[in-house]
């Protein structure tokens, strides 16, 4: 599943880092500065961008870039 | 009409996909944008079809082409060309996309190693950005530019941000929104939930970082009442004892000032519309002690009040908090209404460091009323009686309002001035009277050059400016000729004139002062003056000091007070010509520096014609048997009428008196004050040298300097602090 450009934005955003690669087995276990306040800038990031909202229990859980795809994909959001 | 779809046109022949992006005719918006950028991501893999698609794009001119030519650019890894192409859109661009613009712009110039020119785009992408992403953009860019140069701003500022949020958040958004007003922001976000420990704790991350402002961003929770109180007027008592220990903290141990954010109404209160109605419910208690810290702020001296409660309103109350996130990780304001809490912020910051506006300049035709007065007449121009009529008055009155608060109106027409000023003499329904138009421009010249010409005529800079015009083709002149003038959008329609005007948040002062309130009348007898000076110029004598003797001239130095602090610290923040050092300081710098025994004088000036209020300032600071003159300004409303020498008078007096042996003067030249550059030869004060910048002056006080005979002056100074450095 190639990485949507916006997502790979948001990531870049978030982490700060302009070369930054975002790949499908990206995680918070395998992503060292993938810690709770970047966990919540990615929420934002992502509702911003996909106008979605995320619930309680989304936001706690999303924690890695394949499950963020399956949730917009859910979401009918191709990313 | 919707962009070509990047995917459709993806696996066209080069010259096909061209052409399809080259005939698109619709309006560009933002969901446009994304499309063009994810045709170029999506083009890059294929180097032939980018490199031929680019070429065809490169001679077309629609809005939608040019975008897409510039991003292909990109790709290139062309970035100086990319950033030319869409310079050719920067005058021009209003409305959503303006900011896009100025991103992009900004970020291929940076990639261009062309920083020098990305400030500006930078300014304008967060001015106009209408998201927190928009901002944390162009804070990132910021952050890249600042490696590369210094940045252009024209102040600098140490916040602190203490709240019961996560506010971390806030930062990349406000420093963005400081830099486009003109402040260079460096922040310090305290740890969650720890406001009376940071600024209480001598050791803590707050004390380290030295704040010259402390804002403390708490919410409502924070105070934490009940729904229905026990006691409600007590709980409002300690709740602003708590408030006032704090700010007397920041202001006595860093100079610092307290920004305090009053507090939001909360919504979907439990007892409904009663928690206003009950003595002691939250939605009343909140209201009553929003009302007090107004009060409070204004006895401590150096608190300013963030209208949150305002603000919030204003967004929204429902979406200025975000339950879910509030929830998961105490994020609060909601994401989304951060641009607005930071808008908030930066209107309280503007005014501390005296970078509000001073005059709005304003079109006739299309702006002030509809039509065309030249072509419809008196009875044929929109003014009051129907609807869209009723518009322009309205849009009037808030004029009018703002020019009582101490902005200046001017006017600037393509029009013959004799029709031009009709409505003001004879329309019924007119607002703004002659009386209120510190300048009046109608003639058929360029409007940049009138800019310039009314800058010079009010004594200010062309970056004090507000541009407010009806026809975007002026705007955009305006924009390309003065960048540093504010140019306002103006929709389509008159209702919404003013909305547009007053949410750039340009005008917010910390308090009205007698000078504001009386500045347009006190513009227009210093034009009077000016034409007196002239004649008496022109006579045959060309006799100066007659004409100034004719004036009765009444000068009183007095050294600073509370009562006049405000004032004081406006002209120390604002004064850009006669000013020796343009040291810029905040009212509680200033506090200090008295406390310290710093030698202070403040200038009073009325004449015949009128009061032009407090308009000179002087403070110097003991250095053993030196006094030494750290800044010195003068309002340029009464420049040339001598008052330079009564000021430096009271000055030599106070230092012979208190035993200083000489007077130590710098002058720090700037790009504005040219104008003072000669001013301490003039008073024939020795050159001694210079040091990073400044250039110094010795005054020896064996010799005596005495007050031009034209003026009546009294002088408080000497007595005064002669006893108090006694004491």
């Amino acid at each position: 599943m190639p990485i949507d450009a916006k997502l790979q934005d948001i990531f870049r955003d978030v982490f700060d880092d302009d070369t930054l690669v975002v790949t499908p087995d990206m995680s918070q276990k395998t992503f060292a500065d993938w810690d709770s306040f970047h966990q919540v800038k990615l929420v934002i990031g992502i509702e911003e961008e996909f106008g979605a909202k995320l619930s309680t229990e989304q936001a706690i859980s999303l924690t890695s870039v394949a499950q963020i795809q399956q949730w917009l994909r859910s979401q009918g959001i191709e990313a | 009409m919707i962009f070509p779809k990047p995917e459709a046109i993806l696996d066209l022949p080069a010259a096909e996909a061209a052409a399809a992006i080259a005939g698109w005719k619709g309006t560009l918006t933002v969901e446009a944008i994304d499309l063009i950028a994810r045709f170029a991501e999506l083009a890059a893999t294929k180097p032939e079809f980018l490199e031929e698609c680019n070429s065809r794009l490169s001679m077309t001119t629609s809005e939608g082409a040019v975008w897409q030519h510039a991003l292909l650019l990109e790709k290139l890894k062309r970035p100086s060309d990319a950033a030319d192409v869409l310079h050719r859109l920067w005058w021009t661009t209003e409305g959503p996309t303006r900011s896009s613009l100025m991103l992009a712009s900004a970020r291929c110039l940076l990639a261009a190693n062309r920083a020098a020119e990305a400030w500006y785009p930078l300014a304008e992408a967060a001015k106009d950005a209408s998201s927190a992403k928009l901002l944390r953009q162009a804070d990132r860019l910021l952050k890249q530019a600042k490696k590369k140069g210094a940045s252009p701003s024209k102040r600098q500022c140490r916040l602190a941000i203490l709240g019961n949020s996560t506010l971390d958040t806030l930062a990349p958004v406000l420093r963005a929104q400081c830099f486009a007003a003109g402040i260079d922001l460096d922040v310090y976000i305290a740890p969650f939930n720890q406001v009376v420990q940071e600024i209480r704790q001598p050791d803590s991350g707050l004390a380290r970082f030295r704040p010259e402002a402390v804002l403390l961003a708490m919410d409502w929770r924070w105070i934490g009442f009940a729904d229905e109180e026990p006691d409600g007027a007590d709980a409002v008592r300690r709740c602003l004892s708590e408030l006032e220990g704090l700010w007397k903290v920041c202001q006595d141990r860093w100079g610092a000032q307290a920004l305090q954010c009053n507090f939001e109404i909360p919504a979907d209160p439990a007892e409904g519309r009663l928690s206003a109605a009950l003595p002691n419910g939250r939605g009343r208690l909140l209201r009553t002690l929003n009302l007090e810290l107004w009060d409070a702020a204004d006895r401590a001296q150096g608190t300013c009040i963030v209208d949150v409660e305002q603000g919030s309103a204003e967004f929204g109350r429902r979406a200025w908090a975000d339950p879910v996130l509030w929830h998961v990780a105490k994020q609060h304001p909601a994401a989304a209404a951060l641009p607005a809490f930071g808008e908030e912020i930066v209107a309280v910051l503007r005014a501390v460091y005296g970078l509000t506006a001073k005059c709005v300049v304003l079109d006739l035709d299309g702006t002030l009323w509809g039509g065309v007065i030249g072509e419809d007449g008196l009875q044929g121009i929109q003014l009051g009686g129907t609807p869209a009529g009723e518009a322009f008055v309205e849009f009037q009155r808030h004029l009018l309002a703002l020019s009582k608060s101490g902005v200046l109106l001017a006017v600037c027409s393509k029009n013959n001035e004799d029709d031009a000023r009709q409505p003001f003499r004879e329309h019924p329904e007119i607002v703004i009277k002659e009386g209120d138009i510190a300048l009046f421009c109608a003639n058929w010249q360029a409007k940049d050059e009138n800019l310039r010409a009314i800058a010079k005529g009010l004594n200010i800079g062309t970056d004090a400016l507000v541009f407010v015009d009806d026809n975007p083709a002026e705007r955009a002149r305006i924009r390309q000729n003065l960048p540093e003038v504010e140019v306002i959008q103006l929709p389509s329609e008159p209702a919404l004139y003013w909305e547009a005007l007053s949410r750039r948040r340009l005008f917010d002062k910390l308090a009205l002062t007698n000078e504001d309130r009386e500045r347009t009348h006190s513009i227009q007898t210093n034009l009077k003056r000016q034409q007196l000076m002239s004649s008496a110029a022109s006579d045959s004598k060309g006799d100066m000091d007659e004409y100034l003797a004719g004036l009765n001239l009444v000068v009183e130095l007095f050294p600073f007070d509370e009562p006049n602090l405000v004032r004081i610290c406006q002209l120390i923040n604002k004064t850009n010509q006669f000013n020796m050092t343009t040291r810029r300081r905040t009212e509680g710098e200033v506090r200090s520096l008295m406390a310290q025994g710093w030698y202070t004088q403040a200038m009073r000036v009325s004449d015949r014609l009128g009061d032009s209020g407090l308009t000179g300032v002087m403070l110097a600071a003991p250095e053993q048997e030196t006094l030494h003159l750290d800044t010195w300004l003068m309002s340029c409303r009464v420049m040339g009428r001598k008052l330079e020498e009564a000021m430096f008078a009271g000055l030599t007096e106070y230092a012979r008196a208190n035993g200083f042996h000489q007077i130590r003067c710098e002058f720090i030249p700037s790009p504005k004050n040219e104008v003072v550059s000669k001013l301490f030869e003039t008073l024939g004060c020795m050159p001694d040298g210079e040091a990073s910048g400044s250039l110094f002056y010795r005054w020896s006080t064996d010799r005596h300097f005495g007050v031009p005979a034209v003026l009546q002056c009294s002088d408080r100074t000497q007595t005064a602090q002669a006893a108090e450095r006694e004491n």
